[in-house]
Parts: structure tokens; sequence; C-alpha cells
């Protein structure tokens, strides 16, 4: 079904696109639940439909209608709270654009390990937020791959909320410290090429292949393409095309992403010439 | 059509005026609904720019106007945010969004940001159409019905599309452990 409609109300009307979707109420859930024909609880109190007396006398149906109405009021009021944090304006702007960020005095501490997959628990993601609260960068939560617990630290990128900074100053919490690069093995800017899911043992991962165009350690160089995973549902996702920063720990088998888009990567790289000469005469540790 | 061009050149920062086809609180929810699909903030302005217009285009054609002018700025704002998608391809992620507004004072506002946070990154998985929808019922308060028929689709598929997208974020946040 592909109609253009303009809507009783005559409201700029959009085609039915998968109009095949339809749904009949049910979600063949339980067809067995007595008597009557239960209907779908969360379908339910989506519609606003009070249950029946039948409905009522069944304990199951009433307690599944009573969590999913909790939920649904839940929903409802957060998405209210998420909107007026949204909608809020922006903080002014600072005065003068900083052109090239502050060398940072101290080295930032080491965020507590992750998971290596599967869907972590929030408090974990709430750790690694709180770091890089921290550190005034947040918006690159979750962009750390890690395998075993390694990470380079609360790597984080604004991403695609630059266009509101207003230009101000943003630190990295990796690549401005000389002693967090002295533990890295590879630094390497390139363009994702390819994103895989992985199937089987893997699944939840993703395979990712990028083509470098700057090796920033080896300072030798290395492959040109190479490939690294990544929990597929980690944020922000990675399309073909993407221009990235990504590093390597000493012991780490996997990539930690740092930064994702232009301006993050310039931004990341231009931490890194400052930090990098240094880190070659510190050991890892 | 001059008043679309004085509309247009009247700009984002411009004093509310008599013929402005939205009051205030309909800007505050078509904000709020371009926030929600994921248009970034830089380009909120512009998008609710694009639904006066739409507005001012429908007047000027001759058209009857809306009976409920807030529901069909809502859904028009919905149509923008999905246009939005499909023309940057990349969507500003609301969890990214949230994440880097500032810390609550308060253990029980963190208890709440946590459970923003979490439907945020939620709405940044559902699929467009079944955000669209989402948004469209439980932050603009259409019902099922208004929906399905100011989007031109079945009233069946809008069941559809909320009743998978409440049941993937209902999963989320139980596996979150934030409700």
């Amino acid at each position: 079904m592909s109609v253009e409609h303009d809507g009783p109300d005559g409201l700029d009307g959009r085609d039915g696109r998968d109009g095949s979707e339809g749904s009949d109420g049910r979600d063949g859930r339980d067809g067995s639940r007595g008597a009557y024909d239960a209907p779908d609880p969360l379908l339910a109190v989506l519609m606003d439909e009070p249950p029946s007396a039948a409905a009522r006398a069944d304990a199951a149906f009433m307690a599944e209608y009573a969590s999913a109405r909790a939920d649904v009021t839940a929903l409802r009021e957060q998405l209210g709270l998420i909107a007026d944090a949204l909608t809020e304006p922006e903080p002014a702007p600072a005065a003068e654009p900083v052109p090239e960020p502050a060398p940072r005095p101290d080295p930032v501490p080491e965020p507590p390990p992750l998971p290596r997959r599967g869907r972590r628990p929030f408090a974990v993601a709430l750790g690694v937020l709180a770091v890089a609260c921290a550190a005034t960068l947040v918006a690159g939560l979750g962009w750390l791959v890690v395998r075993g617990g390694d990470s380079l630290g609360a790597a984080d990128s604004s991403s695609g909320a630059d266009q509101a900074s207003g230009g101000e100053a943003k630190a990295s919490t990796a690549l401005g410290s000389p002693r967090h690069l002295a533990c890295t093995v590879l630094v390497a800017e390139g363009e994702i090429t390819a994103v895989r899911p992985l199937t089987g043992a893997d699944g939840g991962r993703a395979r990712i292949t990028l083509d470098v165009t700057t090796y920033y350690k080896p300072a030798e160089g290395g492959e040109r393409r190479i490939t690294f995973e990544r929990d597929e549902e980690a944020l922000p996702p990675l399309v073909a095309g993407d221009h990235v920063l990504i590093a390597t720990r000493v012991d780490g088998q996997d990539a930690d992403l740092l930064a994702v888009g232009d301006p993050d990567v310039r931004r990341e790289a231009a931490l890194l010439a400052q930090s990098l000469p240094e880190s070659t005469a510190l050991p890892c540790g | 059509m001059a008043v679309l061009r004085r509309f247009a050149r009247r700009g984002q920062g411009a004093d509310r005026s008599a013929d402005d086809p939205l009051d205030a609180a309909q800007e505050r929810r078509v904000r709020a609904v371009l926030a929600l699909g994921g248009v970034p903030q830089a380009d909120l302005p512009d998008g609710v720019q694009q639904v006066r217009l739409r507005l001012l285009e429908r007047a000027a054609s001759g058209r009857e106007a809306p009976r409920d002018v807030s529901a069909w700025a809502a859904v028009v704002a919905s149509n923008l945010a999905m246009d939005w998608h499909r023309a940057k391809r990349r969507q500003e992620r609301l969890g990214e969004r949230l994440a880097a507004l500032h810390e609550p004072a308060l253990p029980s506002a963190e208890e709440s940001r946590l459970l923003s946070l979490a439907v945020a990154r939620g709405l940044d998985e559902l699929p467009g159409p079944q955000r669209q929808v989402l948004v469209l019922r439980f932050y603009a308060d259409l019902p099922v019905r208004g929906i399905a028929e100011q989007l031109g689709i079945p009233e069946g598929t809008v069941k559809s599309r909320l009743h998978t997208a409440v049941r993937a974020l209902r999963a989320r946040l139980h596996e979150d452990e934030v409700v």
C-alpha cells in the first residue's frame, strides 16, 4: 500500500509505506488463558482500553496489565522530560573560540574496566558516563571497544553535537595524555569501508574494516587495511564512510574508538600531535 | 506568497506577531517533537520555521485551516524529522545529547536521569516510523485513530508500530534495570 493521502484533515500526507504491518490487537501470546478471548495487556494499555470483567478476573493478565501501564506511564513522563531537556536553550557559547585545546597538566584516571560483550548493565555504562562527564566530554558514551576489560580511558567525542558547541575547547581523555599514549601500540586514522555483523558465538558483534590514511603509531606505519571488532549496539553506530580515529593498547586485541567525524578526528589528532613526542620516552604503566 | 516571504525573512529570533500561525505552546510542542525525532538542536529553529511555512502555504492555497492546529503541527514536525533523517542519513543520538547535559545534584534526580538516558537510547534505536508514532502518541498525546488519519496509514499499522516500539523500549528498560 502506497497511497498518497492528504488525510481527512487535509494534513500534509505521507504514504502508507508499510501498511502491511497491521495488528489484530493480539500478539499471539496466549490463546489458552481462559474461556474469554484474552487481549494483549500491553495493547490494552496502549489503546487506553479498561480491562473487561473477565480480564479483571484473570490474575496473570492483570499483573501484566499493571506492569505495562506503569511502564507506559513512565514512558510518557520521560518523553516529556527528555523533550524539555532537549529543547532548553543552549548555554551561551564562550566569548572567543579556542583554536587549540590547552595542554592538560594531569593524566586522566583510568576508567573502570568494561565487560567485553553483550548488553552492559546500565550501571556499568553509567560508570563510563561519570568519568566522561568529569572530563566535560560525554557524547562518546559507549564508544570504547574493549576485550578483556582493557580500555584507553574515557575516550570520548562530541560527535554530531559539535555544531552547537559554540567552539568550546574540549579535552581528550586519552590522546592528550602522553602516559596513556605510551601504552598504545597503534593509533590510526582512516575511513570505515565495511561494517559486517558477526554471527554464531560472536553474534552481537560487528567486524569493522578500516582503510588507514594516517598511522600516528607506530611511526613506521602498518597495513593499509585493518579490521577490528565492536559490539553492534555500541554508540555511535558506525557506517561505511565514517572518518574515525582508533587506538589499541599494549595488552589489547580490539580497538578503542576515539573519535568519529572530521571535527572530532581533527581535534583528537591535534592533541595527539602534542602528546606523541613525549609519550615515546615514557614506559607503559 | 508575500506572507511566506515575510515569514521567511523574519527569521528565527523575531518577535511573535499576530499573524504568526503558531502560538507559543504550539511552537514549544513542535520543537519538542522535532527534538524527540532526533533533529539536532541547531536545526530546531529551522524545523519550527518550516512548520510555520507549511501552515501558511496551506492557508495561501485556500485550503481550510486544520481543525486542530496543535495536532497538525505535531504531525508535520514528526514528518519533518523523518525527512531530515532521510536527507542527512545520520540522526542525532538523543542519548548522547542527554548525557552531555549537566549532571543532577540530587541522587533522586540521578535515578530519573538514568531512566531518561535509557529511554533516549531506546528511542535512538527505534526505526523511524515506530519512533514517529510513539512520539505522536505519548508526547503529542494524539489518539491512535488520529495518528492513522493524519499520517494516512491504517489504524492497525499505527497499533502495530506502537506495540512493537513500546515492547522494545520496555525490554530495554527492564534489561537496563531502570524500571
